[in-house]
């Protein structure tokens, strides 16, 4: 059957970059500076990412930045991929296979572009998803990602409820809080399940200048609008009927166990949880580039931001999360790189000055990762039948009895015994926690804990597409 | 049911007790951004009228005006509804006239669709 998508003409370019966020639209400008023709193809309609989204074409605004960190230099990115000839910004599209052969790289794409895209280099920009850890009852609805409530708030101009608790860790925290807050949302109570004993074994990094002062003004948010932020403090469990109504929140230790005695409730009809990111590598990793061993996998690039696949180049929290501002760096560093890979002249003194800048700001990165990681004390919250894998409803009590009764040591195994995974998102939700509880349980990260990651087949297309 | 709080009065009929009446947008008023939406148009979920603005998501458009439930699920029949808002996570799943489910919260809602739970998928 000859459909729209088998008959369109192949687009060709020297240089394309998968997604048009904080890394994805300065390594589109960086390349398309040095001469290279350039593509980027984006899922969303309007460029930024999930970190700088923005309101539809349908709403008019009069400060689109109100809400937003960083937006004069993202909105100069935004213009320069409009006013660059050399660029062409493919929106509304979604990558979902990718090949490469010696000297080029062809993309699949479905959505509003439903075609292919070939290139001599490709830039992977394809950033992070937002890590949920489970507990009792956050399957119900009203509980929410906070990246949910930011795509809601920054995106469509919707608060997530009336009542509404923030917990979790991770950078995204405070500022989401503070993002919610100036839209006018009644936040009860901010909850970090790390406490300051962590951001001081963090280092003095994490103090720096520039970053305090960012703090600062989400603090200062959160004061005006009388909201405390509670560290060592998280909602272990969620009740209502057919959606949240109650939380129930408890102190937690250093390595996040519930310390007895201190439960209580709170009404609410919205929750929104935070804890950190985990990066999208599905493409990267079925293109075969390496990634970095462990749960929460990334790309693996050196300093000019080249994968271990030639022609294959990866900026932003793909290769490690780092935040917006590195992000940045990264990209015009890959499509400085990429530009040079296709034989365009680059400013070399210019991307020494970037990496150097780089190296820099990946360790303030380094030292936030530090002060907010996950403890595993969060599998103490979990019951025997809080659901594990949302889209195939598996329970705790199905995955430990996978582990301790029939001996399963690896992701690929307790996949095929639990259907933990197997899905229709494909892992992305309990795939690092999975990982987490086998490795708990195991006493050992699993041998193929990057197996979950490493899908062939990047987003679901209907079968008229293949 | 548990405790529903100090919710405001409801400005008008409401089927179901548990739809705040207060619409979740952000009110121009007190806005930070600025925003002015589009004629205002409605579209039906499981029956009921729901309005909504152009621009707008499903998922958006209903989590405004207070529904939460957008799905059940295959196995136990448990009510799920938005979590990721970004295409992610697939547990917003909706059926629209009648079709095949689609996520509701990277779908844009239009005038006069049938919006309806989706059961089993």
């Amino acid at each position: 059957m000859a459909t729209e998508a088998a008959t369109a003409q192949p687009i060709d370019a020297d240089v394309v970059v998968i997604g048009a966020g904080p890394a994805g639209v300065p390594a589109a400008v960086a390349a398309a500076r040095a001469g290279a023709t350039v593509i980027v193809i984006d899922a969303a309609d309007r460029p930024g990412g999930q970190y700088h989204r923005q309101l539809p074409h349908d709403f008019e605004v009069e400060d689109a930045g109100a809400l937003h960190h960083g937006w004069r230099d993202a909105t100069a990115g935004f213009d320069e991929l409009v006013a660059n000839d050399r660029i062409r910004h493919i929106a509304g599209t979604r990558v979902w296979l990718a090949e490469r052969s010696p000297d080029r790289v062809t993309l699949h794409t479905t959505g509003a572009h439903r075609g292919t895209v070939r290139a001599q280099a490709l830039i992977l920009a394809t950033g992070a998803a937002e890590r949920a850890l489970p507990f009792p009852g956050w399957d119900l609805p009203g509980v929410l990602t906070v990246g949910a409530a930011q795509a809601l708030v920054k995106g469509q101009g919707v608060r997530p409820g009336h009542r509404v608790v923030v917990a979790g860790t991770g950078p995204l925290l405070l500022a989401s809080a503070s993002t919610l807050v100036r839209a006018g949302t009644h936040v009860l109570e901010v909850l970090d399940a790390n406490g300051p004993g962590t951001w001081r074994a963090a280092g003095p990094r994490v103090l720096a200048p520039g970053k305090a002062v960012e703090a600062a003004g989400y603090l200062r948010d959160l004061a005006r609008s009388r909201t405390p932020y509670r560290p060592a403090q998280a909602i272990i469990a969620a009740t209502g009927d057919g959606r949240v109504e109650s939380v129930t929140i408890a102190e937690v230790d250093r390595d996040w166990h519930v310390v007895d005695g201190t439960q209580r409730h709170l009404d609410v009809d919205a929750v929104c949880v935070a804890y950190g990111f985990s990066p999208n590598v599905g493409i990267a990793a079925a293109l075969g580039c390496d990634l970095t061993p462990g749960g929460g996998p990334a790309v693996v690039v050196d300093r000019l931001q080249r994968t271990t696949v030639p022609r294959v180049f990866a900026a932003g929290e793909i290769t490690g999360v780092a935040g917006a501002d590195v992000a940045a760096l990264e990209g015009a560093v890959a499509g400085a790189a990429a530009a040079d890979a296709c034989g365009h002249d680059v400013d070399r003194a210019l991307v020494r000055r970037q990496v150097r800048r780089r190296e820099k700001a990946q360790r303030f990165a380094a030292a936030l990762q530090r002060a907010t990681p996950i403890r595993h004390g969060w599998q103490s919250w979990l019951t025997d039948d809080t659901i594990v894998c949302r889209c195939e409803e598996v329970e705790l009590a199905t995955v430990r009895s996978a582990i301790a009764g029939a001996g399963v040591r690896d992701v690929r195994s307790l996949k095929m015994t639990t259907r933990c995974g197997m899905g229709w998102c494909q892992a992305a939700i309990c795939g690092p926690n999975v990982v987490d509880l086998l490795t708990v349980a195991t006493g050992a990260v699993p041998e193929d804990a990057n197996r979950l990651a490493a899908r062939s087949i990047a987003e679901p297309v209907a079968l008229s597409e293949l | 049911m548990g405790d529903l709080g100090a919710r405001p009065a409801a400005a008008g009929p409401d089927p179901d007790p548990r739809h705040s009446a207060e619409d979740l947008r952000i009110p121009a008023t007190s806005d930070p951004t600025g925003i002015t939406r589009g004629a205002r148009f409605t579209f039906r979920f499981d029956g009921d009228t729901v309005t909504a603005h152009p621009g707008e998501t499903i998922a958006a458009a209903l989590l405004a005006a207070g529904y939460r439930e957008l799905r059940r699920t295959r196995i136990a029949d448990r009510p799920r509804g938005l979590f990721c808002a970004i295409g992610t996570c697939f547990d917003c799943l909706v059926s629209i006239d009648g079709g095949g489910p689609v996520r509701a919260c990277v779908t844009p809602v239009r005038p006069d669709i049938e919006v309806e739970v989706s059961r089993g998928d």
